[in-house]
């Protein structure tokens, strides 16, 4: 009943985020809806999640009313906004995507088994983000007197409460704080971000390319552990990795829509944890340096992002929170950085082997490094600089955080090394079919004009 | 040596098609690769979680974090049926031994914290919960 319950919570969820479509500009015909519906159900979440969580601000709770609401809401906007528009028509199936969709049904099917009997025991998982799912559970709202409570100190009162709101939703659509189904909206999000990687790129990258990375992502060990952790930073990757593959798209193609997909999907890893305006800033970074005439379009993505993030940052203003871990101040201490600078590198390089490591995330990170190298010696240079910049931005990131942290280095890293890389591997990896892709119509260009210059030249 | 990197007549006398093709498949083969390299591995993890987990009854998987922390469940669990919603509560915990971040005993008092929701606790309180480690 308790799943029953879930599922038809996510399925509003999903109703919600087919009127993101059109809002965002991704889909302006029927046909087009149809055509990226793949991408309603992450948005859904990420829509329910960002409003959830700033309801929880201004003491209102969010259920069943809530989503039937939205949901209402977003069938109605779509019938007034692609209203006369063209209509979907009959297309043959393809028989790779179909391959591609029952291989991931199968393997969603074997996760699942693990994910609804899964004991919520990782001390993040319940110390910080179940806690907090079911204080908003309990109270309805973020009631200072554990959101801002010395006692609840430990529970990084000063991450955002996207994660934790959408716990909720879901605790209160099944009418209880159910510390083993709340796994299944972990696969569930790994399930939204597939379908979204695949609606955003399928009309960009051939059908064996797109299914193979998508498959590659989802048999990745890390992807299972850290998602069957319940931890907060597998669900950052994902939704992260949906906005860097339509900010790759935006880089080649300067569609409006995959701008505005890529802002929501940014404003969605802003709200999740701290370290999403770390990934979040690297990509703007990235996306300056691969296409800085387009500043102007730019800001007013990086402008909607923190508004979207302001209402939060109010909140941890007005209680006077702090990170526990570490302080972007120290970063400026000279005699706390003076005895920690060998740090950097060695987070760095520890860093990188678990971004390497096969037996976490398979071969993604040596064929995205390969496939950049490709891409630059095909005479590619937005995407591939912006693939570069802001992966590199994110790597000396994260190894920054060990160098000004107050932790000492060698506990801090080996506890957090394994999960803290994931947004850059899955962004990494949503980006590996765009690359290739884009390689590969670079490669024939060339044989063709090569084969055109050289027909030219027999005498 | 500068004519054969800037074009010479080798290169071009090969059908351009066949480093492509090459390219491809390679690329290919190495996705392929990935996806078999993850899903060998993963597949342990998944039988071993379904191993592990589905036979878990529902007070071991009431207190799956805090045997994991080698705590004494009863003297949680007899705290909490005392509790009403919102009612304030506070620990005494001595402090235990340091670990790479926290004590022991601020470890009681988060998992106290998460245990006893949606009791509130607080750091002074009429009703205390008193935890030794054995």
């Amino acid at each position: 009943m308790r799943m029953t319950a879930l599922l038809g919570a996510n399925a509003l969820m999903l109703v919600a985020g087919l009127g993101m479509l059109p809002l965002l500009g991704v889909a302006r015909s029927w046909r087009l809806l149809v055509f990226r519906c793949g991408l309603a159900y992450l948005c859904g979440i990420v829509l329910v999640g960002i409003v959830s969580a700033h309801l929880a601000l201004v003491q209102v709770s969010f259920g069943w009313i809530g989503l039937a609401v939205m949901a209402a809401l977003s069938l109605g906007f779509c019938a007034w906004r692609l209203n006369g528009t063209e209509r979907p028509s009959w297309r043959r199936p393809d028989w790779i995507a179909a391959v591609g969709f029952a291989a991931l049904i199968a393997l969603i099917v074997a996760y699942g088994r693990a994910f609804r009997v899964a004991p919520l025991n990782r001390y993040d998982a319940w110390a910080i983000w179940a806690l907090k799912g079911h204080a908003l559970y309990a109270f309805g709202w973020a009631d200072p007197v554990v959101f801002a409570g010395a006692s609840y100190r430990f529970a990084n009162l000063d991450y955002p409460l996207l994660l934790p709101s959408i716990e909720a939703v879901g605790f209160r659509a099944m009418g209880a704080f159910d510390t083993r189904l709340v796994h299944v909206q972990f696969l569930l999000f790994l399930i939204a971000a597939l379908l979204a990687l695949f609606a955003l790129l399928r009309d960009r990258v051939p059908s064996v390319i797109l299914w193979l990375s998508l498959v590659a992502l989802a048999l990745a060990p890390a992807v299972f552990d850290q998602l069957l952790t319940a931890y907060a930073d597998l669900p950052l990757a994902l939704v992260f990795g949906v906005g860097v593959a339509a900010a790759g798209r935006w880089v080649i193609t300067n569609e409006r829509w995959a701008l505005a997909l890529a802002t929501f999907c940014f404003a969605g890893a802003l709200l999740t944890k701290n370290e999403g305006s770390l990934f979040v800033l690297a990509v703007f970074l990235g996306l300056l340096a691969a296409a800085h005439a387009r500043w102007r379009a730019l800001a007013v993505a990086a402008s909607m992002d923190i508004l979207l993030l302001l209402p939060w940052r109010i909140y941890v203003h007005n209680h006077n929170l702090r990170d526990i871990n570490y302080s972007l101040g120290d970063s400026f201490d000279y005699e706390h950085l003076r005895g920690r600078l060998g740090v950097g590198p060695i987070a760095f390089r520890t860093l990188a082997g678990q971004m390497l490591d096969p037996t976490q995330w398979g071969l993604l990170m040596p064929i995205f490094a390969v496939l950049l190298v490709v891409a630059l010696l095909t005479g590619l240079r937005a995407l591939p600089l912006f693939a570069l910049a802001w992966t590199i931005l994110a790597w000396l990131g994260l190894s920054w955080i060990y160098v000004i942290s107050h932790f000492e280095y060698s506990s801090y890293l080996d506890s957090t090394k394994e999960r803290v890389v994931a947004s850059v591997v899955v962004g990494s990896a949503a980006l590996v079919p765009l690359l290739a892709a884009e390689s590969w119509t670079r490669l024939s260009a060339r044989g063709r004009g090569r084969a055109r210059t050289g027909a030219g030249s027999i005498p | 040596m500068e004519g054969r990197l800037q074009g010479g007549p080798r290169p071009s006398q090969r059908p351009p098609v066949r480093l492509r093709v090459v390219a491809a498949a390679l690329f290919v083969a190495a996705l392929a690769a990935s996806a078999l390299i993850s899903g060998n591995e993963v597949r342990h993890h998944v039988a071993q979680s379904i191993a592990r987990d589905s036979k878990l009854t529902s007070a071991e998987r009431r207190h799956a974090a805090g045997d994991r922390l080698a705590f004494d469940a009863a003297a949680f669990d007899a705290f909490r049926v005392q509790l009403q919603p919102r009612e304030r509560y506070a620990v005494d915990v001595p402090p235990g031994a340091k670990g790479p971040f926290i004590t022991r005993g601020a470890v009681v008092r988060a998992y106290a914290a998460f245990y006893f929701l949606p009791a509130i606790q607080v750091g002074q309180a009429h009703h205390v919960f008193r935890y030794r480690f054995r």
